[in-house]
């Protein structure tokens, strides 16, 4: 295994903070006219009431919902991969550690956002915490995020400290403005390797890394009961909990292998990020993929043998209005990925990337088909409504609130790449310890 | 040329034609008549006509067609099948029919046919018997008593002996057996009722005595209420898991409680550590 010394690894990525090329810009400018386009989009739907979207009395969630779903499903893969590769010291997940933390917080970050989107009178959003009721399976979502949130945040600063405490020691050394080096002095909280800091922050980290993988279980199962204590046809279902939870871990494993190419890409971390990271994770998602097939298939073929009235309403719907959808989401997001992964010679980087960009665009689509066609297939038709009301169809502001999601999770990674390195100094010189040293590694 | 082929293809298109039209003319079916008689608790005798046909291992009901009762040979009245296919006549208690030689009666019913349909018969011939049921009390045991008796020419009860009778309760969708018995030489026989049964809500209950199906005497049923039954209070009970109840339940609470105190209660933990670390890191390094 190589070996990677500090202060080699401080040479070789203090351009990448200190330095931002034009295409940076370029990029950073399109994700900000983006994002701005979605400020025009939420503008219009907070002066023009919900009538701008697609949201209508019969389907009262719809892309904002499935946004929620699927930025909060990555998250909590970020949270379980990133955990259970810290617990179980896997070597070679010291490159692309980071990136998987990042994808935690940012996907925690924008996911609830969505949430928002869909709340008409947001005047009324603190009474969630005036007046909770435990009992609202809305209410356990509101409790399961924010501590989810506290949690992720609290691991991803952990493993911030040392590479924190590197730049604020070699500041010096840094071209960069002095907020930035006063950033670093005080959240480095004036580490200084010494055995206790050590000890403390080992533990600490291990204990965070076992805590976020429970709670991210916990959390996307409750996500998932809100939708699975309904009596609703299509949601209705005891798998939905472990179901959400494989659904988000493989498209979080999508999400990951896309930063990984991409980073490795425009920061030339080819050195670092090699083919068999990619080859790692890929099989990480082929496992996944299986599963979340297996769960797939036997979701809707209890619901299709069973014909109760309202699922096979649902099935028919799924079968007609959303053919190509379905499959896109059941079949072509869980096959392509698998036959990539599965032979050799397919097994490139590019070809994994490619895979991953069809799991996380399949399992959009996925949530999209849980949400949309169920709450259009529903017990009790309402009477006179519109027949244009029933079918849902997204406008160009929910679109463009979309994009601006998106486009904000691009920002969050650039800015964080430019605080400090996309890849953990620390995780790269240290030795994997079992049990928390008596001894520090020394890095500084 | 070879135009064997077309002679053939000819014939062939000939016989799938003619085929159907064959068919047609020989398909006038004959339907089936299900007839059954009930002598109800008042007295009076159902009949009851159910006339239906059978074909492709599929049954049609026959709605709306007149069929003609008769008892003892004199025709009584028309009556129309309804949606069921069913034909029903009330014969009111104390009615003069005529009987066979052998005291019987012999009802039938009978379906004229139309273009379709054949003309189709049914007939019974049963024995007037009598049944009466007392439910009390003997011996503290609730006892349902049945009596089965034919009434003689000069009036007169003469027991009827030997016959089961199948002793129920009304549910909310069928009759629940609860017994039978067979009557002795005194036409009598006696049920002990249990005293577990769901009633009303004042617990009253619909007993049921039935002779089924007898060759001889047909249907005949008795049944009384009484307040034998355990009263069910059928009110809709508020339940405790809703959302518009005051306080969630003690399990929840108890469960959120504990998730969240160890959850919170590790971040508060790492929260103290990482103050630790700061401490740590304001102290001089010894070298």
């Amino acid at each position: 295994m190589t070996t990677y010394n500090s202060d080699t690894l401080f040479k070789e990525f203090k351009p990448q903070i200190e330095q931002t090329s034009r295409s940076w810009f370029i990029w950073f400018g399109f994700f900000i006219c983006c994002f701005i386009f979605g400020v025009v989009g939420f503008i219009r739907q907070l002066t023009g009431g919900h009538i701008v979207t697609g949201m209508r009395d019969n389907v009262v969630w719809g892309v904002y919902i499935v946004n929620f779903i699927f930025f909060m499903g990555i998250s909590y893969a970020g949270a379980l991969i990133s955990g259970v590769l810290h617990l179980f010291r896997t070597g070679w997940r010291k490159p692309i550690i980071r990136m998987v933390e990042l994808i935690t917080v940012i996907s925690l970050v924008i996911g609830p956002v969505f949430i928002l989107f869909c709340v008409g009178r947001f005047e009324r959003i603190p009474y969630l915490f005036i007046y909770p009721r435990i009992q609202s399976p809305i209410m356990w979502d509101v409790i399961a995020i924010l501590t989810d949130l506290v949690g992720c945040i609290i691991f991803v600063y952990l493993s911030y400290i040392e590479d924190l405490a590197l730049l604020r020691d070699r500041s010096s050394e840094l071209k960069i403005p002095k907020w930035r080096k006063k950033l670093y002095k005080w959240f480095s909280l004036g580490y200084k390797s010494t055995p206790s800091q050590v000890k403390r922050l080992i533990f600490s980290r291990n204990i965070m890394a076992a805590m976020i993988i429970a709670i991210a279980i916990i959390v996307y199962s409750v996500l998932a009961w809100i939708f699975g204590v309904t009596l609703q046809p299509g949601w209705h279902s005891t798998i939905f909990g472990p179901y959400f939870v494989i659904a988000a871990v493989y498209s979080g494993t999508g999400v990951l292998i896309i930063v990984m190419y991409l980073f490795r890409r425009m920061n030339h971390l080819e050195n670092y990020i090699k083919k068999q990271h990619f080859v790692n994770i890929a099989v990480l998602l082929f496992i996944i993929g299986a599963f979340y097939g297996y769960f797939t298939f036997a979701d809707y073929l209890t619901k299709w043998y069973g014909s109760v009235k309202m699922d096979k309403e649902l099935i028919d719907k799924l079968f007609k209005d959303y053919y190509w959808e379905f499959i896109v989401a059941n079949y072509v997001g869980v096959l392509v990925p698998m036959i990539i992964i599965a032979f050799p010679k397919l097994r490139t980087i590019n070809n994994i990337t490619i895979g991953a960009i069809i799991t996380i665009f399949a399992l959009w689509m996925n949530r999209y088909l849980i949400v949309v066609p169920t709450l259009e297939t529903p017990y009790l038709p309402i009477q006179d409504i519109r027949p244009d009301w029933v079918k849902y169809k997204a406008t160009w502001v929910e679109w463009s609130l979309t994009l601006a999601g998106v486009s904000v999770y691009f920002i969050l990674f650039m800015i964080a790449s430019k605080l400090a390195p996309i890849i953990s100094i620390s995780e790269m010189v240290h030795q994997d310890h079992k049990h928390v040293p008596d001894e520090p590694v020394q890095i500084l | 040329m070879n135009r064997k082929p077309s002679y053939v293809l000819l014939l062939a298109a000939m016989i799938l034609i003619a085929q159907p039209i064959c068919a047609q003319e020989s398909s006038k079916v004959a339907p089936t008549i299900d007839f059954t008689y009930l002598k109800r608790t008042d007295g009076s005798k159902l009949l009851q006509a159910k006339v239906y046909l059978f074909q492709n291992r599929k049954t049609y009901l026959v709605v709306n067609q007149d069929v003609l009762f008769s008892a003892g040979g004199d025709s009584i009245t028309r009556a129309t099948t309804d949606g069921e296919g069913i034909a029903y006549l009330l014969i009111q208690p104390g009615a003069k029919l005529k009987e066979n030689p052998d005291g019987t009666t012999t009802f039938k019913v009978n379906y004229p046919g139309k273009d379709t349909l054949d003309a189709a018969n049914a007939e019974i011939t049963v024995r007037d018997m009598g049944m009466a049921m007392h439910l009390e009390v003997l011996d503290s045991v609730r006892t349902v008593h049945v009596k089965l008796f034919e009434t003689g020419k000069k009036g007169d009860t003469i027991p009827v002996s030997g016959q089961t009778v199948d002793i129920y309760v009304h549910r909310m969708l069928s009759l629940q057996k609860i017994g039978e018995e067979t009557t002795g030489d005194n036409g009598e026989l006696n049920l002990e009722f249990p005293r577990d049964l769901p009633g009303e809500s004042d617990g009253s209950v619909t007993v049921v005595a039935r002779v089924e199906e007898n060759e001889k005497y047909g249907n005949v049923e008795n049944s009384q209420v009484k307040d034998w039954g355990i009263p069910v209070d059928h009110s809709v009970v508020i339940t405790t898991r809703a959302l518009w109840t005051q306080i969630a339940p003690w399990w929840m609470i108890i469960t959120l409680t504990i998730l969240l105190t160890g959850v919170w209660g590790h971040y508060i933990y790492v929260i103290v550590q990482l103050v630790m670390i700061k401490k740590d890191g304001n102290k001089p390094v010894l070298k």
